[in-house]
């Protein structure tokens, strides 16, 4: 029995000796890099990124280290040095090293390498990937009116898709331009992942002509960068746009008011909303009819209406029609009416008197002047 | 023998004569005049019916009230206006160096409207005649350009203006009357009658025809 425990002493004494008796290079060499990161996973050029690598210490001993750094040829920056000197990776620990590096390169894959210098036991060398693309994000005007009108507000569809490798946040969409005024005023898409897109719209009314600029902003990593794409504004007719004719046209005089009855058409392509039929100024809108509103216009839809109003010394009145598009862009035209040439005056132009009225009165007149006269004629006699 | 009202209505001269020196009796005057009253306050009645659509529709509630107000005050107005026409005769007659009773000149004043019978029934005609052919429109009273365009088309209106006319040709023959009446109970020569009531009625008759908007 003594002599097995002599034996297990002995055995575990040797294995204790054999352990310790590890060299510092065998301890290096189970520091190992168990992986890296970078952010952002893709740069652009200029781009700042940092490079996490981890490195793990597989020994049983600690391993004492004189330094951790990175080195590049020319094509990414490191802008910093962290690790000049650095302590020991105790057994089984993990330690990170952080670097700030700059992508100096257009596209490509570049390789900074990783250098431990180990205290005792040489250096560790592990080369870390950082790829570097061009390409931007890209912005689309996917929907937009065939034509813009000076103050009229029309509807412009973009979408931003990211045809880059790694993802983008903070994406923002800001429209702008000279006399551009745009609701919302800008549009927040948030994160794109690769090969993702987002649409946003936008209500644009145009006060001038110009370039509507659509800037998207956003991050890649913690860069903010931003790109932007022009849309031209050139005013030309609406084709579509609701056009409003007037036919039909009736105009009664009754008493000293004008009552002005036809049809309205709609012989656009487009809804007119909110139509509103009256007469302007030398026309003095009266009750009951001093604005008419017609229902909405449908395309080829037709509508009958009625005014009234007043009138002195003319012979026309504007008739003056509005109405508002689905955007509620008011629109307004005039169509001039005539009234006849003999409103100069109300105590004028009123109907004639029936011939039978009018023999009536010259009856009446010649009655009474008969009867004056004969009753002269009768008081001469009774004078006598 | 010719009835007194025609007598009155063709030879004043001699229906005056006659009553020159008898004492003033105002019964069958005012009976002339009421009559006459009563045709105008008839008409009064139509024409407030008439200008009812023009007003909201909250106010036509009281409308029928309203006509019924015009009616009275009108056959009442009729009695005031014949006494202050014969008050005017006194008064202008008197300037002339008239003399005689206020009552005998209210009395042939009263005499004097035996045409206004004709001529307020004539009027009643063509004022039933321009309602039923005339729609008034419904006005806001708050736009004085509507209440203008309003008056202008009833003052204005034809049939309006053919029964003021006939007013004034039936005034006028009132006058010839008045004249021969002012003349026997005033004590005044043909001519000074006829300026005490030409003066009076000239100035009315003036006052209408600018109202027309004739002038």
């Amino acid at each position: 029995m003594k002599r097995s425990l002599l034996f297990c002493a002995v055995l575990l004494l040797l294995l204790a000796g054999a352990v310790s008796a590890a060299t510092p290079e065998e301890n290096a060499a189970r520091v190992t890099v168990t992986g890296f990161t970078v952010d952002p996973a893709v740069l652009m050029p200029d781009d700042v990124a940092t490079v996490t690598v981890t490195v793990k210490n597989t020994a049983d001993e600690s391993v004492p280290l004189r330094s951790a750094r990175m080195y590049t040829d020319s094509n990414i920056l490191i802008l910093d040095d962290p690790y000049r000197t650095f302590g020991s990776i105790g057994p089984g620990n993990q330690v990170s090293f952080t670097f700030t590096v700059e992508a100096d390169a257009g596209d490509g894959i570049y390789y900074p390498i990783f250098v431990i210098d180990f205290r005792d036991a040489g250096s560790l060398r592990y080369p870390v990937t950082v790829k570097v693309e061009e390409t931007e994000p890209r912005l689309a005007v996917v929907d937009r009116p065939d034509s813009f009108t000076e103050g009229k507000k029309e509807t412009v569809r973009v979408t931003v898709s990211n045809p880059r490798t790694g993802e983008i946040n903070g994406v923002t969409v800001v429209p702008s331009g000279a006399g551009i005024e745009s609701v919302p005023t800008s549009a927040f898409i948030g994160a794109l992942a690769p090969d993702q897109k987002s649409e946003v719209t936008f209500n644009i009314t145009p006060h001038q002509e110009t370039d509507l600029v659509m800037t998207v902003h956003y991050r890649n990593g913690k860069n903010q960068r931003s790109m932007a794409a022009s849309l031209p504004i050139v005013f030309t007719d609406n084709k579509k746009r609701a056009e409003i004719v007037v036919s039909g046209i009736e105009v009664v005089r009754e008493g000293g008011i004008y009552r002005v009855s036809g049809d309205v058409t709609n012989t656009g392509l487009e809804v007119a909303k909110a139509v509103v039929i009256s007469v302007g100024a030398p026309g003095v809108p009266v009750e009951p009819n001093r604005l008419y509103p017609v229902a909405s216009l449908d395309p080829d839809d037709l509508s009958n209406f009625e005014v009234t109003f007043t009138a002195e010394n003319t012979t026309t009145v504007p008739l003056v029609i509005e109405f508002k598009d689905e955007n509620g862009n008011l629109y307004r035209s005039t169509t001039e009416i005539s009234i006849g040439s003999t409103a100069s005056s109300p105590s004028e132009n009123e109907e004639s008197l029936p011939l039978g009225m009018i023999a009536l009165i010259v009856a009446v007149i010649a009655v009474i002047a008969g009867v004056i006269w004969y009753s002269w004629k009768r008081a001469q006699q009774n004078e006598e | 023998m010719t009835h007194p009202i025609i007598e009155v209505a063709l030879n004043p001269d001699a229906f005056f004569r006659k009553r020159a020196d008898r004492p003033p009796e105002l019964k069958v005057p005012a009976l002339i005049v009421l009559i006459t009253g009563i045709i105008g306050g008839i008409g009064a009645y139509m024409t407030t019916n008439l200008i009812a659509p023009a007003f909201p529709p909250e106010v036509q509630g009281i409308m029928g009230v309203a006509a019924i107000v015009a009616a009275v005050g009108a056959v009442v107005f009729s009695l005031i206006v014949w006494v202050v026409i014969a008050v005017l005769f006194y008064g202008v007659s008197s300037v002339l160096g008239g003399s005689g009773d206020l009552k005998k000149t209210i009395e042939a004043t009263g005499y004097g409207y035996v045409p206004e019978i004709l001529g307020s029934l004539m009027s009643l005609a063509l004022t039933i005649q321009f309602a039923s052919s005339f729609a008034l429109p419904q006005i806001d009273f708050n736009d004085p350009a509507a209440v203008t365009a309003l008056q202008e088309s009833i003052t204005h209106s034809p049939m309006m203006m053919a029964a003021v006319l006939i007013s004034i040709v039936f005034l006028l023959w009132s006058a010839n009357i008045w004249v021969y009446g002012v003349k026997y109970a005033r004590h005044l020569s043909l001519k000074n009658a006829a300026i005490s009531v030409g003066v009076p009625v000239a100035i009315y008759i003036i006052y209408q025809i600018i109202t027309l908007g004739v002038v």
